[in-house]
């Protein structure tokens, strides 16, 4: 029993913690990759995105304290995200591995490139799509969760989904730059490296839509916790620093032509420790309003 | 029928009996408590005073914990009672993050009060709930099945808890209701209607 249980005011939400939180990064990351590797038929890069979520799930599993009855978590997805999200992270898993499955069959493998999907059979065509859609889901729905939890302010926003989806592909980007790829050779490095400017942009600009356009009381809470409390330095150290500015230099300096190679590799780093602090910080500034 | 709560603030003296009357009777086990009286200081000196704010599950009319949970745990009775199924609880927590009420608690942990082991009493109670499940109140629901009101309403010694059916204008807590004072209830700006309201 803890004093604070029986003062009134507003509480940091602690009831989702590490396992979550890893839980998130690795599910957004994973479906953000599936979802850019999925147009080039990059084979590589969507079985490593369905391994991220499926080490994602294992986490979300982890943190439930009765594992043997995660079952009954698909009962209903009439009325509750989470259960929305367990159906969708098992659909993108089956759609997932079942599409790669036909990709390997091609003559490229898994290395291959240059949307090998096209020229196939129909059927294969749709499987694909569908899949590209469970990613697409799995990617942004964790901010419809966070969004329905009413007693939080602070992700009661749209930017939240928003967020999630845009730093989700960051996370792909991220890891697609750390795979083994003929970068210096690939036609579309600069649409890919348009693409990265734009999403970054973005999410700075989601980012300071949620902070500027907090409301009073609880959400402002969250937002103080940001900028001036507690959660200051991964805020502006981990996420706008090592998660935004930096990748938006680095993304300057490639368009120059400085470095091509080296710089994606730090950039593909520096987009993951960024899509891991967005949620850190979402999750950790949740601040239960006061009941009165 | 529809089962509501009032509670005069202007009699509640913040003892804790029925926190304690609820423990005893549920036999929650250490760091649950079903109920809770908060504190709250306001105003200042020299006319800074204390009000205590008795706070138990609100039994919404659109709970916010029942939209939430996936495995369909949480969940509203026609009279208006919400419970939690703890066979069906995985605890996900999303109901005590959505509860704008903070009065849902996850039992995490097994064991009693003292390091000698259980108690003969803490055996007999404890073994009614499940561990890795969400508590709540649920206004003594086996209570209400006997014709009793809910240990809290019951145990409160200033009759500050009035308890009773809302659509009954006889009741106690309807005829406390329909006086002339103001009356509240919590976060009402988020739309889930509780049941239980705060005269002041």
């Amino acid at each position: 029993m803890e004093a604070r249980e029986f003062v009134l005011g507003e509480r940091r939400q602690q009831e989702w913690g590490a396992l979550v939180i890893t839980a998130l990064f690795l599910t957004g990351t994973g479906s953000g990759l599936f979802l850019l590797a999925l147009p080039a038929g990059f084979a590589l890069g969507m079985a490593v995105g369905v391994v991220l979520v499926m080490s994602g799930s294992l986490c979300l599993l982890l943190d439930l304290s009765r594992r043997l009855a995660a079952w009954r978590m698909i009962a209903r997805p009439q009325s509750s995200w989470v259960s929305r999200g367990v159906i969708g992270i098992s659909s993108f898993v089956v759609l997932g591995f079942f599409y790669i499955a036909f990709l390997v069959q091609e003559p490229h493998g898994w290395s291959s490139l240059g949307a090998p999907w096209v020229g196939g059979p129909g059927w294969m065509m749709g499987w694909g799509f569908l899949a590209g859609l469970a990613a697409l889901f799995v990617a942004a729905y964790p901010g419809f969760v966070l969004g329905s939890m009413r007693s939080i302010t602070f992700w009661n926003s749209a930017y939240v989904p928003a967020l999630f989806l845009v730093s989700a592909l960051l996370g792909g980007f991220g890891v697609l730059y750390l795979l083994p790829l003929d970068w210096q050779g690939l036609a579309w490095l600069p649409f890919i490296k348009n693409i990265g400017l734009v999403l970054v942009i973005f999410e700075l600009i989601l980012i300071l839509g949620l902070t500027w356009l907090a409301l009073p009381g609880a959400c402002r809470d969250s937002v103080n916790l940001l900028t001036q409390g507690s959660l200051r330095y991964h805020f502006f150290i981990g996420l706008l620093g090592l998660g935004i500015i930096l990748p938006l230099v680095l993304l300057g300096l490639v368009s120059l032509g400085v470095g091509v190679l080296s710089f994606l590799l730090i950039e593909g780093v520096l987009h993951i420790i960024g899509v891991f602090f967005l949620r850190y910080i979402i999750l950790s500034a949740g601040v239960h309003g006061s009941i009165h | 029928m529809h089962w509501g709560m009032a509670i005069d603030l202007k009699l509640c003296i913040g003892c804790n009996t029925c926190v304690v009357v609820c423990k005893m009777r549920n036999g929650t086990p250490p760091g649950i408590f079903r109920n809770r009286v908060l504190e709250e200081e306001v105003g200042t000196f020299p006319t800074a005073r204390r009000v205590f704010w008795p706070v138990r599950c609100m039994h919404c009319e659109e709970p916010a914990c029942v939209e939430v949970c996936p495995t369909g745990a949480s969940s509203k009775r026609e009279d208006g009672i919400v419970l939690v199924a703890e066979d069906k609880c995985v605890g996900c927590k999303a109901c005590i993050l959505s509860c704008p009420y903070d009065v849902r608690s996850l039992l995490d942990k097994e064991g009693g009060y003292f390091q000698d082991g259980l108690t003969p009493f803490e055996e007999r109670v404890y073994a009614n709930h499940l561990t890795g499940t969400v508590q709540k109140c649920d206004f003594c629901a086996s209570r209400l099945e006997e014709g009793l009101k809910p240990s809290c309403a019951e145990g409160c010694l200033t009759g500050a808890i009035m308890f009773g059916d809302l659509d009954d204008p006889a009741s106690d807590v309807s005829r406390a209701l329909s006086e002339p004072r103001v009356r509240l209830r919590l976060r009402e700006e988020l739309g889930t209607r509780p049941s239980i309201y705060y005269l002041t």
